[in-house]
C-alpha cells in the first residue's frame, strides 16, 4: 500500500497511545455520566433557566 | 441582599452585529465571485488580484474568520455579560479586540490578494498576521476569564463552557499550526514539512470547524435558542453529556482527512472510529436543541427568527451525520477531492453557521434598539430565499462529486480508463456548477434582504449603548463542600473548568502531535530524493502564492484508477522536503504530482506549460482555468534566492554549506536554459520571467521517484 504504510508503527509503545486515551475518555465519560444521571431535577431545572433573568416570565415544559 | 448596579455594554455588541453582516456581504460576493468563474474563468479579466486562487483563500477566510467569526463575538458579549450578570471586565480590552480582529481580516484580505499566503488551507495568513491574531486572541480570552470571575452568578451557564472550549482549543491550534520561519518580511517556510505538515494542518483544519465553526455557535444555540423560544433548554443534562464528549471526541478525528494517504492504518482508522462516535454528542446537541421547541412548534410558523434557529440546528444534525459517513474509508475513496465534500462542508457553513447568525440578528437588533423587527415578512422570505438557495447549492454539487467520482474510476473491458482526459469529466459537471451559481446568488440575494430589514429596523429604534442591571453580589465560595459533586463545584470554579477543558481537548491533541513530531525519523528515506533547486523552489513559491492548490492535488492515492490516470502512487519519502505540503483537498484540474515524469501519462513539453499558462482555453477550449499572463511579465524575486535558501536550511534541508552564497547564480543559469529552450521554439520570453521558474517547478514534480512501471 506504499504511502499507506507502516509510518508509526516503529515508534515504540504507539500503540498504546489510542488505548491509553480511549480508556481515559470511558472512566472520564462514565464519571460525568453518573453525575449527570444523579443529578437533583431542581438543580438542572434551576441551571436550565439560567439564561432568563430574574423578573423575566418564560414557559415552562409543563405549559 | 444588596442589588449591585452595573451596565451591559450593548455598544461592543452592535459593533460586532454591524461587522458580521459588512463582512458576510463582503465574504458571500467573494463566494459569488470564485463560483462565477468555475463556469467563465475570463472573469478574472486577467489581473493577478482577481483569480480564483487567490479569491478562494479571500472567500473562505472571510466567511469564516469575518462574518462568524464576528457572529461568535456579537453572541458572546450579548450572552456572556447577561449569563453573569455582569458588564465586561474591560472595556479597553473589549474595543482593542474589534479592532484587532476588523484589523486581521482587512490584512488577511489585501495580503491573499497580494498573493501573500502560506498555502495551507483555512491557515493561509502569513506570520505577521499570525502574531497579530494570537495576540488579539489571548486578549479576547483574557477579558472573558476575567469577566467570569468576577460575575455575580454562581453557575457557570453551559453556553459559558463552550465559550471557554473554544478559546482554549481555538489557541492551541493556531499556535502548533502557524509555527514557521520568515524569510522576508511577509513571507516564511513552516517548520513542518510533507506528512509531518499534513499531519499538523489536518488537525487544525479539522479542529477549526469543530471550534470555531462548532463549539461556539453551540454556545450561541444554547443561549438564544431558549431565548426565542422563551423556555429552558430542553434537557440540561443533555447538555452536560453533550459539552464533555464532544469536545473530547472532536479533536481525534483530524485523520479522516488524510485516508488513504500518508497516515498508518491505526491512526486512519482512529480517526475514522472516534468521526463515527461522534455522531452521538453531536446529535445529542441538535435533538437537545430541536426538542426546546417542544409544545412551541406552532410559533415556528409564525416567528422568523425561529424558523432560522430550527433549519441551522437541523443542518447541523445533516452535517454532522455526513461527516461521519464521510470518514468511513469506502466513502471517502469516492467522496475526497470531489465536489461532494464542498455540498457537505457548504451544508454547515450556510446552514447552521449562516441561518443561526441570521436568526440572532434578527432577535437581536429589536432588543437592542428597543423596538419590533421592520418586517416579519422580509425575515419570512429571506428565510425561503435562503433555504432554496442551500438546496440549490448543495444538490447540483452532490451529484457533481458522485459523478466525478464515477467518471474518475470507469475502467472499460479492455482495462483502460473510460474517460482518460480530465476535461471530458470537467466538461460533464459544468451544468451544476451553474446551478451552484444561481444557489450562491440567491443565499447572497437574501443576505440584502436581512441588511434592508436590519436597516429600517435600526432607524426606528433608539439605541441603548449601555443598558442598566441589578443583581446582587456573588457571595464568597469556599473550597468544595461536603456532599457536592466535583462537577457542580467546577461549575463554579472557572479557572479549574479551563484547565479540565484543556486536559480533554489534549488527549486526543497529544496523541495525534507527538507521533507527528516522531514521525521525521520514522518517514522511510528515498536516496533519489533531492531538495529542489533555487530556481525550482522560487517556482514552488509562485504555485503557492497564485493558490494553485485550491485547484490540483499533488497526491496520488493507491487506487489503480489514480495511478492509470496520474502514475505511481505517492510516497511519504517523496515530500521530506517540502515546506509547506502542498497535497491539496479538491481536483477542480487533475492531480500535479508526476507532472514532470516524461515517461508518464500527464507530461508535457515547456513550451506546453508556457502556452497554457498564458492561455489554457487556446489549447483546451473547454478548460477552465484562468489565463496567467502576468507569469511571463513580473519578474523572480531572484535578490531573495540565499534567504530562502538559509532558512531551508535552518530547516534541516541538506543544501551544502556556503550553497546560499552561490544559488542566485544556479537559478539564472538554469532559468537561461529553459528560457533557451523556449526561443527555440518561437516563445519571445526572458529567462527572469516568473513563468520560466514555474514550468522548472512543474518539471520537476514527481521524478524523485519516477515511473515504477518504466523504471525511469
Amino acid at each position: 500500500m506504499g504511502i499507506v504504510s507502516r509510518l508509526f508503527d516503529s515508534i515504540e509503545g504507539i500503540y498504546w497511545f489510542p488505548v491509553v486515551a480511549l480508556v481515559l475518555f470511558i472512566v472520564f465519560f462514565g464519571l460525568i455520566a453518573v453525575h449527570t444521571f444523579t443529578m437533583k431535577k431542581s438543580k438542572a431545572i434551576e441551571c436550565g433557566t439560567l439564561p432568563f433573568e430574574n423578573d423575566e416570565k418564560y414557559e415552562t415544559r409543563e405549559v | 441582599m444588596e442589588l449591585q448596579k452595573f451596565y451591559y455594554d450593548n455598544k461592543i455588541v452592535k459593533m460586532f452585529a454591524y461587522a458580521t453582516i459588512f463582512w458576510g456581504v463582503i465574504g458571500m460576493l467573494a463566494g459569488v465571485l470564485i463560483a462565477t468563474q468555475m463556469v467563465w474563468p475570463a472573469a478574472n479579466f486577467n489581473l493577478s488580484y482577481l483569480t480564483f486562487g487567490r479569491w478562494r483563500p479571500v472567500h473562505t477566510n472571510a466567511v469564516i474568520f469575518a462574518f462568524v467569526g464576528n457572529g461568535i463575538f456579537t453572541g458572546y458579549y450579548y450572552s456572556l455579560q447577561r449569563l453573569l450578570k455582569t458588564g465586561m471586565a474591560s472595556h479597553w480590552m473589549t474595543r482593542v479586540h474589534f479592532w484587532g480582529w476588523q484589523s486581521i481580516i482587512a490584512l488577511a484580505a489585501i495580503s491573499l490578494l497580494a498573493g501573500f499566503t502560506s498555502g495551507k488551507e483555512y491557515a493561509e495568513l502569513e506570520w505577521p498576521i499570525d502574531i497579530l491574531i494570537a495576540l488579539i486572541w489571548v486578549i479576547f480570552g483574557w477579558n472573558m476569564m476575567w469577566t467570569i470571575l468576577k460575575r455575580r452568578v454562581k453557575h457557570l451557564y453551559v453556553a459559558i463552557w463552550f465559550y471557554i472550549a473554544t478559546f482554549v482549543t481555538v489557541a492551541v491550534l493556531h499556535i502548533v499550526n502557524s509555527i514557521e520561519i520568515p524569510w522576508s518580511l511577509f513571507k516564511s517556510y513552516p517548520v513542518y514539512a510533507g506528512v509531518q505538515d499534513a499531519l499538523v494542518q489536518w488537525w487544525y483544519g479539522h479542529n477549526a470547524v469543530a471550534f470555531f465553526l462548532t463549539t461556539p455557535y453551540l454556545g450561541l444555540m444554547y443561549y438564544f435558542m431558549p431565548k426565542a423560544a422563551n423556555r429552558p433548554i430542553y434537557s440540561y443534562k443533555l447538555s452536560i453529556l453533550h459539552f464533555w464528549a464532544l469536545i473530547f471526541l472532536y479533536i481525534w478525528a483530524g485523520p479522516h482527512h488524510l485516508l488513504y494517504q500518508a497516515l498508518p492504518n491505526w491512526a486512519q482508522s482512529l480517526g475514522t472510529a472516534f468521526s463515527i462516535m461522534l455522531i452521538a454528542p453531536s446529535w445529542g446537541g441538535m435533538i437537545n436543541g430541536l426538542l426546546t421547541l417542544r409544545g412551541a412548534w406552532d410559533r415556528v410558523r409564525e416567528e422568523p427568527v425561529l424558523k432560522f434557529f430550527v433549519v441551522a440546528v437541523t443542518a447541523y444534525g445533516m452535517a454532522t451525520f455526513e461527516g461521519p459517513m464521510l470518514s468511513l474509508k469506502n466513502i471517502n475513496a469516492i467522496s475526497h477531492f470531489t465536489n461532494w465534500t464542498v455540498a457537505h462542508v457548504h451544508i454547515g457553513a450556510l446552514g447552521w453557521n449562516g441561518f443561526l447568525t441570521f436568526g440572532m440578528i434578527y432577535w437581536l437588533f429589536p432588543r437592542m434598539f428597543g423596538t419590533k423587527l421592520y418586517s416579519n415578512k422580509l425575515a419570512n422570505l429571506h428565510f425561503w430565499l435562503g433555504t432554496l438557495a442551500m438546496l440549490f447549492y448543495s444538490i447540483p454539487l452532490y451529484w457533481a462529486g458522485w459523478t466525478e467520482a464515477s467518471m474518475w474510476k470507469q475502467f472499460n473491458e479492455v482495462g483502460d480508463l473510460v474517460y482518460p482526459n480530465y476535461l471530458e469529466i470537467v466538461t460533464q459537471i459544468m451544468p451544476m456548477y451553474y446551478m451552484r451559481l444561481f444557489g450562491g446568488t440567491l443565499y447572497f440575494i437574501g443576505m440584502f434582504l436581512l441588511v434592508y430589514n436590519i436597516y429600517k429596523t435600526v432607524k426606528a429604534g433608539s439605541f441603548v449603548a449601555m443598558e442598566a442591571a441589578e443583581a446582587p453580589a456573588l457571595e464568597k465560595e469556599g473550597p468544595r463542600k461536603s456532599g457536592e459533586s466535583y462537577h457542580r463545584f467546577i461549575e463554579r470554579r472557572p479557572i479549574q473548568f479551563m484547565i479540565l477543558a484543556i486536559v480533554a481537548i489534549l488527549i486526543g491533541g497529544m496523541v495525534e502531535i507527538i507521533p507527528t513530531y516522531l514521525i521525521k525519523s520514522n518517514i522511510p528515506t528515498i536516496a533519489t530524493v533531492k531538495p529542489y533547486t533555487p530556481l525550482e523552489l522560487h517556482g514552488r513559491d509562485i504555485y503557492i502564492k497564485e493558490g494553485c492548490y485550491n485547484c490540483h492535488s499533488q497526491m496520488i492515492r493507491p487506487f489503480r484508477s489514480e495511478t492509470e490516470r496520474y502514475g505511481e502512487y505517492s510516497k511519504a519519502g517523496e515530500y521530506v522536503y517540502d515546506h509547506p505540503f502542498q497535497w491539496g483537498s479538491k481536483r477542480i484540474g487533475p492531480d500535479l504530482w508526476r507532472e514532470g515524469v516524461k515517461s508518464g501519462p500527464l507530461y508535457k513539453p515547456d513550451s506546453w506549460h508556457y502556452n497554457h499558462f498564458m492561455d489554457p482555453q487556446k489549447i483546451n477550449a473547454q478548460s477552465i482555468m484562468p489565463k496567467y499572463p502576468w507569469l511571463a511579465e513580473s519578474e523572480i524575486d531572484i535578490e531573495s534566492t540565499p534567504a530562502k535558501i538559509r532558512v531551508m536550511q535552518y530547516l534541516g534541508v541538506p543544501y551544502p554549506e556556503g550553497y546560499d552564497l552561490k544559488a542566485s547564480d544556479d537559478a539564472k543559469a538554469q532559468a537561461e536554459k529553459i528560457a533557451a529552450g523556449l526561443r527555440a521554439e518561437g516563445i519571445d520570453i526572458t529567462a527572469s520571467k516568473q513563468v520560466i521558474a514555474l514550468i522548472a517547478y512543474m518539471q520537476r514534480l514527481g521524478t524523485d521517484v519516477g515511473d515504477s512501471k518504466t523504471g525511469k
